[in-house]
């Protein structure tokens, strides 16, 4: 299984523990990735809120270069996979027509290559931890699931994916009626309040369930869930400390994976206490030190 | 032995503006002296009385054998003739009528010599078919006097119960223990908030006290056989274990009875329980119990996958020896002339409608649950109605299932009544109460604590106790309101049943897209595409219980004429000439009945039951084998070998048309009637359907050296014989091949579509196919 | 845009919104604006620069309209006709990812926070600098 690897601007920055941990974890699925060389911008929201000619042709580049490797195209930000993706339906449906000679590629996303392209049962059968002692929240945000759900059948309404994988590491997953509402993450620079609201709503809710943490697919709910926690819990004026995994992370986890191989040394919100409950290795001297801090 | 034809042409001279259009003087000699021709005639006084004496007295003379009229006429001055001349003795079959009107001459001085030089065409090719008429005398095949029903809801038990009052005898197929179907299953019948079962028992009392209904319940039809008529229906009965003539429901087996089941229907209600009471327990239902929904037939029924292994606890208690637990399924086999289905509705499943957490939330029930639940809970104070979940909604069901406004309206009353206090919001994009109904509304919306919002919510959330938590749009003041509520009824669509997909599968009756059995609405609501197979009640569509019987009383009415002795059919069926006959199966293959079976030698035969003398199997055959009587394939040729040599060369474009008698040829008609001009070089013939155009009349009218064909059919979805006009466009490649080893553009020949009122774009479309021929120039073949 | 007359008006998309509850405007408000063909109000309703293209209003529209897409596009007509005008952080990210043809986020941080003054700018300082430890700032 090979794919051409669409980073985008966040798994480079703030989501680069994103990328690590999905770096670390994929050789051990037999997922082959190849990085794409000289890719830009896909243009987020924000092309397709001010110029349409720009959003359509961005994604373009990225894409092309996938056919011509012959490879279909993973990108681990939804909001990258929504634009790459809406470029691949249009040429599909002929508007434009597809501008390369060869096969046009798909497109997917993490989720999509985790459970639809690669399989729980691929999955289970390589964990070597089981990670019976957390619950686990998951959480989907928007782009995940829609308009494009992984695999084209999850529902986009109440999606089991992220479920059933957490459940295969031996954790429990909470079944959360929340979890593909909106984080606000894309109003974070433009309406902070509004962005800041949506994401207190959410920890309203999931706090109610204490979740030993969360887990997301998303490297901008990751942003407002962990970074911006401190400032959730500011607007609620109530603590709370959960930390907040990438799915890739929980999965290294189940792999016995070193904390840091996985990235979680990066994580704003300390996942020390979850690490301890699981009896990790990497629940060592350095991270106590951090989260006392 | 063939009489030769002796021709009568007449005129009827009503003095009017026809007879002056066209130089009669000219036309009555040539054709006094054409081949067959006996006598030509102007009547002088038109259809008066004593020239139709004068008529008869000749005929009965023996001086001509067939009757050519010649003028413009109504129906009804057709009929007339043709039943006074029937008395002389004259085959109705034998006239032929030319209306020169509705082939497009009118009056106008300037035209005159053209008009008189159409007319001779017209007149010429009717002259054509006259020779070729044949005496037909209608055909009878065996009937049966007995009708299989398959559905023992509402509908059938109603259908049933008309038939047998009508004398007829009626198996009735139904695959549950009991009738009574979901009508039986609900709570209260608006408008008059009354228990279905008050009429449901009176329409059971009825069929108790008849011997003409044989009911079969654990019933299922497997194969059907034979034709209108005729049919042969193989239905297999699963074992019942308790011998239905036996038991008399003493009800002494329920009290020793070691297993009890959870209730048919309705969700357990764990929302209005503590788990410690075991919501299962109240449940009466045994292994062995009374017929559901009704108890009747009155005979007991045993699951008995349920039952201990060697339990025998009903069997020893039983008085009449009625239990009989080594009953094995049978199959049984019936003679009928006709079926009618009423195969029912299920609900639409609600999991599918995902952000209403139907399945999720024991408190989030369908409006069917709502029938039965039992509303004498005080902690129930806030209730939700969704309306159209699923329905009118592109994701789930495209169409309104037309009941669930009232059934909802019904509900709040009903509701209201027995707990006052309780607050109810109904969400709703639009009342759908028409008619009575609205007095229903208005008694609802008048209630306190009865909230209408127009809308629908986006989602369902859980929330503190229990609760659902409800966001929605109130979009008359624009405002979002957050609200939570105890219990929420989902108004689910109607969608034909299991049973409705099972039955169509086993009968082959074609179904819609919504996966409703399809008819012919409005010209033909009761038929079902399968002669003799007739539906009603919701397989046919979402409905309320009255359309239901109304439609399944309506169908069976409509099988009477299949429930006689003898069935008569009109002669003009199909005729196969199988020495022509290279067994290709088209004819099987186009039949829009199914009408065609295969001899063991593989030559076709048609089972005239079944058949619509539609024609399409005339039209298909590549051979020219079949033919319809009364619009044989020679008679067509006839025609069209007539017109071009008639018609002498000019600059103007020869056109021919095909017209369908439902839609074209009215509209045709009506053009004519109300003066609209309708081009000189345009002649058309009239086909029961444009399918049974053959292909080859078609190149042969090209080859005659007509310009053009035109096809005139109905628009889709709307013939009769349910896709002609589709099959004459399905056969366009074989044409178009045709076409192109004649060196002819595929231009020539034109395909439209017609409605019965299109008379003007009727004319436009003639119009401007005759542009586009003349730009084409004249046919190859036109000398 | 065009799909427009076919909203039947149910309130889905508005009630399904995570920020109609924060504007006094909702999509189908916008919507109806448009099929009463007033379409200046509707490039000036400030309700638009809220959206934060969630998807949840197409994916519920029973009649399967576009909602977001008719939302975007107004977005880009209303600027296009100077009718309203967006936020500076959207300028600023267009603007950088012509430029460098891709985005630093905390580059596109300070610069939104030099038109909207952050709400807690203490401990967005603070965090600029958990960031920084974590290497999450490159």
């Amino acid at each position: 299984m090979k794919y051409l690897y669409y980073p985008g601007c966040s798994l480079k920055g703030t989501a680069r523990d994103f990328e690590e941990s999905f770096k670390a974890i994929a050789p051990v699925f037999g997922i082959e990735i190849e990085e794409a060389v000289d890719w830009g911008c896909c243009g987020a929201s924000v092309a397709k809120s001010l110029r349409k000619d720009l959003a359509e042709r961005l994604p373009l580049k990225t894409l092309d270069q996938a056919a011509g490797r012959g490879l279909d195209l993973l990108t681990l930000c939804p909001n990258c996979y929504l634009n790459h993706k809406q470029a691949q339906s249009r040429i599909q449906k002929g508007e434009p027509a597809n501008p390369s000679p060869f096969r046009f590629p798909d497109v997917k996303q993490l989720l999509e290559v985790l459970g639809f392209d690669l399989g729980l049962e691929e999955i289970r059968r390589r964990l070597v931890c089981s990670l019976a002692e957390i619950n686990v929240l998951p959480y989907y945000g928007c782009l995940t699931v829609r308009p494009f759900p992984p695999g084209g059948t999850e529902s986009r309404e109440n999606p089991r994916i992220m479920e059933k994988l957490i459940a295969i590491t031996g954790a429990k997953p909470f079944s959360f009626p929340y979890k593909v509402d909106c984080c606000g993450g894309g109003l974070l620079l433009s309406k902070e309040r509004v962005a800041l609201k949506l994401a207190g709503r959410l920890w309203q809710e999931a706090g109610k369930l204490s979740p030993d943490c969360l887990v997301v697919a998303c490297p901008l709910c990751h942003f407002m869930l962990d970074a911006k926690q401190q400032a959730v819990e500011r607007e609620l004026g109530k603590k709370l400390g959960i930390p907040v995994l990438y799915v890739t992370q929980l999965l290294g986890l189940a792999l016995g994976m070193d904390h840091k191989k996985l990235g979680l040394h990066r994580l704003l919100t300390s996942p020390y206490a979850l690490l301890k409950k699981l009896n990790h290795p990497g629940e060592n001297a350095k991270l106590r030190k951090k989260a006392a801090s | 032995m063939k009489i030769p034809s002796k021709i009568a042409i007449f005129f009827a001279n009503e003095g009017d503006w026809l007879s002056r259009s066209i130089d009669l003087e000219a036309i009555v000699p040539k054709f006094s002296r054409a081949k067959n021709v006996s006598c030509c005639e102007v009547l002088p006084n038109g259809w008066a009385r004593n020239n139709q004496e004068d008529i008869t007295g000749n005929f009965r003379e023996g001086r001509f054998n067939r009757i050519l009229w010649v003028g413009r006429f109504s129906p009804e001055q057709r009929k007339l003739r043709e039943t006074d001349l029937e008395a002389a003795g004259l085959n109705p079959y034998l006239h032929e009528w030319c209306d020169l009107e509705e082939q497009g001459i009118r009056q106008d001085e300037d035209l005159r010599e053209r008009m008189t030089q159409k007319a001779a065409v017209v007149i010429q090719m009717s002259l054509a078919r006259a020779r070729l008429l044949e005496p037909l005398e209608p055909i009878s095949i065996p009937g049966t006097n007995a009708l299989l029903l398959v559905g023992g809801g509402t509908a059938g038990l109603h259908a049933a119960a008309a038939l047998a009052k009508a004398g007829k005898q009626v198996y009735l197929i139904e695959q549950e223990c009991g009738v009574g179907g979901k009508v039986a299953q609900l709570g209260r019948l608006y408008p008059r908030i009354c228990d279905p079962h008050c009429g449901l028992d009176f329409i059971i009392e009825k069929i108790r006290q008849t011997s003409l209904i044989e009911l079969h319940t654990l019933s299922r039809v497997v194969e059907i056989q034979g034709g209108p008529g005729n049919f042969t229906v193989r239905v297999a009965k699963a074992p019942r274990y308790v011998i239905e003539d036996r038991c008399n429901a003493c009800g002494k087996c329920l009290k020793v009875c070691p297993v009890v089941l959870p209730k048919e229907t309705g969700p357990a209600w764990p929302f209005l329980k503590s788990p410690e009471d075991g919501s299962e327990a109240t449940s009466s239902r045994r292994a062995i119990h009374p017929a559901w929904p009704l108890n009747y037939p009155t005979a007991y029924v045993i699951e008995r996958s349920a039952c201990p292994p060697d339990c025998r606890q009903c069997v020893q208690v039983c008085p009449n020896g009625a239990v009989a637990l080594e009953q094995l399924p049978e199959e049984v086999s019936f003679q009928v002339g006709a079926v009618l289905v009423t195969s029912g509705w299920d609900p639409y499943a609600l999991e599918k409608v995902e952000e209403y957490g139907y399945g999720q939330y024991p408190n989030v029930i369908s409006n069917l649950e709502m029938e039965l639940l039992d509303a004498s809970w005080p902690e129930i104070r806030e209730v939700g109605f969704i309306q159209c979940a699923g329905s009118r909604d592109e994701r789930h069901l495209n169409y309104c299932s037309t009941v669930c406004c009232s059934v909802t309206l019904k509900q709040v009353l009903a509701l209201k009544e027995k707990s006052p206090e309780t607050h109810c919001y109904v969400f709703y994009q639009d009342i759908r109460t028409s008619g009575l109904g609205e007095e229903l509304y208005q008694r609802v919306k008048a209630l306190e604590g009865v909230v209408f919002i127009r809308a629908n919510p986006a989602w369902v959330r859980p929330r503190e106790n229990g609760r659902l938590g409800l966001r929605v749009e109130d979009t008359f003041s624009g405002k979002e309101l957050d609200l939570t509520l105890d219990l929420l009824v989902l108004a689910g669509a109607m969608v034909p049943s299991a049973g409705t997909a099972q039955i169509a599968e086993v009968l082959k009756l074609p179904r819609n897209a919504e996966g409703f059995f399809e008819s012919h609405l409005p010209c033909h609501p009761e038929e079902s595409q399968r002669t003799g197979i007739r539906t009603g009640g919701a397989s046919r569509g979402p409905m309320g219980i009255d359309r239901a019987i109304e439609t399944a009383q309506q169908a069976a009415l409509d099988a009477l004429p299949f429930l006689q002795e003898n069935i008569l059919l009109a002669p003009t069926i199909p005729i196969l000439n199988l020495a022509k006959c290279d067994k290709c199966k088209r004819c099987m293959e186009e039949c829009p009945f199914g009408s065609f079976s295969f001899d063991p030698e593989g030559f076709p035969r048609v089972d005239l039951g079944k058949c619509r003398q539609c024609g399409g199997c005339m039209g298909t055959c590549p051979l020219q084998a079949v033919s319809l009587r009364h619009t044989t394939i020679e008679q067509l040729a006839a025609q069209i070998r007539v017109v071009k040599p008639s018609f002498p060369a000019r600059e103007e474009p020869l056109v021919l048309a095909f017209l369908c008698r439902n839609d074209a040829y009215p509209a045709v008609r009506a053009a004519a009637k109300s003066g609209l001009h309708i081009p000189l070089n345009f002649f058309f013939i009239t086909v029961p359907c444009v399918g049974a155009v053959n292909n080859a009349l078609i190149a042969d009218a090209l080859a005659f050296g007509i310009d053009g064909v035109w096809i005139a059919g109905c628009k889709d979805g709307q013939c009769h014989y349910i896709k002609g006009n589709q099959l004459i466009q399905t056969r366009g490649d074989d044409l178009r091949a045709k076409l192109q080893s004649m060196i002819m553009e595929p231009g020539r020949v034109r395909l439209v579509n017609l409605e019965i009122r299109d008379s003007r774009s009727y004319v436009q479309l003639i119009q401007s196919y005759i542009e586009e021929l003349k730009e084409m120039g004249p046919s190859p073949l036109r000398s | 845009m065009e799909r427009v007359s076919e909203c039947v008006q149910c309130g889905r998309c508005s009630a399904g919104c995570p920020v109609a509850f924060e504007s006094d405007h909702s999509p189908r408000q916008i919507i109806r604006l448009l099929q009463l063909n007033l379409r200046r109000e509707a490039y000036r309703n400030p309700f638009l620069w809220f959206c934060a293209t969630c998807q949840a209003c197409s994916t519920r529209c029973p009649r399967g309209l576009p909602v977001l897409d008719i939302m975007l596009a107004l977005r880009r007509e209303g600027e296009e006709q100077g009718e309203a005008k967006a936020p500076a952080f959207y300028h600023a990210f267009l603007q950088m990812s012509e430029r460098r043809g891709r985005i630093s986020e905390w580059q596109l941080g300070l610069k939104a926070a030099w038109h909207q003054f952050p709400r807690h700018p203490l401990a967005d300082a603070l965090l600029f600098l958990r960031l920084l430890r974590r290497g999450k700032i490159r």
